[in-house]
């Protein structure tokens, strides 16, 4: 699997870097402003994208017929899909909670409605974990671009938050918060079994 | 005989194509010619052997080894190379060496530096920059730097041209010197396996025609050339197919010398792997 993991790692170094500096300068443009909300939503989308980049570079070199000739089984390969992609995220993850935990010991910061960086970090980190759940298990299940998948929620995502605004009181928010992250890890848990599932079933076109 | 490899009764059904009991096996010290049209079935068997698709039924071995109950340690000691580069465009040769390297545990970084110094592939050069037949190098090379006993090969000299192939071609009897090597090669350039293989297996609409010996085919078969109305006279039994032409007729004989010794007027010219697939695909049968 280290041999997987190295493989998306040298794919997506260059964007890798690239993100990384797009996230730490968002987090030094709103973090102190009290607005760490919007820098936790930018990171998370983005790092989004490297699963859905690895999955569309090998799709295009037909990297999985490859995988499989190699000796490694199926669930290692989808493993290493399922690591790399929490990895990437827990990483992301972990530069927002120290600026969100930042934020609260040093700044005494509240963020946007009032609510504490706390929460929006929770909240964050648990859509971003559900959305990757989502798009793995599609992935595996219907072998289709989840760029698409990503793009369309991602657009959908400002809109659902302007017709129901309603709900997007500060009392509401952590309770959103928890909700996902609760339906984050323990989609996970689903994703992975769906996954493998479809991937040991799944013929080589 | 040892085998190297050996497919029993496989099968495979799509909703528009079967294989359909799939038989041959893989001599150690051999190559095995994989032959048929586009679309026959060549590349489905290779997929059912080393489970890239599900298989309906049947077995494959691979060095004495089940690959259902072995399948690692069997993918551990054979060398895969596709119609196409699998590697991203982005990867250099000695990204492909860091990632290999994790995978096989037998993996020689030093021997895949001596491949593809032998095949002039710069090891820090992108893949993008790679020709076509740069890319079927690499492959070859990192097919062969972890030392695997059997080599499968999946159209791996299509659309290259006759100078790299022929290459390719000589890695490969360099590779099979070693009585323990063996390679499958599937291919519908039927002039490369003309120089190396040893054994033909012949697919047609997913079914197998023959797996013999290449030297026996060629020193038993015959196209006997005549006219339309001497079909009658030849002996049933010894006509695989025939084929009308404008100047009369052509007809794949089984024993050319049993033929000649029965029909000294009948003008018999040697076969090649390529008549031998054009009876079998375009000829009738009598």
């Amino acid at each position: 699997m280290n041999g997987l993991l190295l493989k998306d790692w040298i794919y997506l170094r260059p964007a890798i870097g690239m993100m990384a500096v797009v996230i730490v300068v968002c987090m030094v443009l709103f973090v102190p402003w009290g607005v760490s909300s919007v820098a936790f939503l930018v990171a998370t989308a983005m790092v989004l994208l490297l699963p859905v980049n690895a999955m569309a570079l090998d799709t295009s070199s037909r990297w999985e017929r490859y995988a499989l000739a190699l000796p490694l089984s199926r669930r290692e390969i989808l493993a290493a899909r399922y690591v790399f992609s929490c990895l990437c995220l827990g990483a992301a993850a972990l530069v927002c909670g120290a600026a969100a935990v930042g934020s609260v010991v040093f700044l005494n910061g509240y963020d946007l409605l009032g609510v504490s960086p706390l929460v929006w970090w929770t909240g964050c980190v648990g859509a971003a974990l559900l959305m990757l759940d989502l798009m793995l298990a599609v992935y595996f299940v219907y072998r289709m671009n989840v760029g698409i998948l990503l793009f369309l929620v991602l657009c959908f995502a400002p809109i659902a938050a302007v017709y129901w605004r309603h709900l997007l009181i500060s009392e509401m928010l952590g309770v959103w918060a928890g909700i996902f992250a609760v339906l984050g890890l323990s989609g996970l848990w689903v994703s992975w079994r769906v996954a493998l599932r479809a991937f040991e079933r799944w013929d080589v076109s | 005989m040892e085998y190297a490899i050996k497919v029993t009764d496989l099968c495979k059904v799509y909703p528009d194509f079967a294989l359909d009991n799939v038989s041959f096996a893989v001599p150690k010290g051999c190559i095995m010619g994989f032959i048929g049209e586009n679309g026959a079935g060549k590349s489905t068997t290779i997929k059912a052997m080393l489970n890239l698709i599900h298989r309906n039924s049947g077995t494959v071995e691979i060095l004495g080894m089940d690959l259902d109950s072995h399948e690692k340690e069997i993918k551990e000691r054979i060398g895969v190379v596709f119609d196409e580069c699998c590697f991203h465009d982005n990867l250099t040769p000695a990204d492909i060496s860091k990632i290999l390297g994790n995978i096989y545990q037998s993996w020689d970084g030093k021997l895949y530096q001596t491949y593809l110094a032998r095949f002039g592939l710069g090891e820090k050069k992108k893949i993008k920059e790679f020709s076509r037949g740069m890319k079927m190098k690499l492959g070859i090379a990192a097919a062969l730097a972890h030392k695997p006993d059997v080599l499968i090969l999946d159209e791996a000299t299509s659309g290259l041209d006759p100078i790299v192939r022929e290459e390719i071609l000589d890695i490969f009897l360099d590779f099979i010197q070693d009585e323990k090597h063996a390679i499958l090669i599937s291919s519908h350039i039927t002039s490369d396996l003309d120089k190396i293989a040893d054994y033909l297996t012949f697919i047609h609409h997913g079914k197998i025609v023959f797996s013999a010996g290449r030297d026996e085919l060629m020193d038993s078969m015959g196209v006997v050339k005549c006219g339309a109305e001497d079909i009658a006279g030849i002996e049933r039994d010894q006509i695989i197919r025939f084929r009308k032409n404008q100047f009369g007729c052509e007809v794949l004989v089984r024993d050319k010398r049993a033929v000649a010794a029965l029909h000294p007027e009948m003008v018999i010219d040697p076969v090649t792997t390529e008549s031998i697939m054009l009876f079998y695909s375009r000829g009738e049968e009598l």
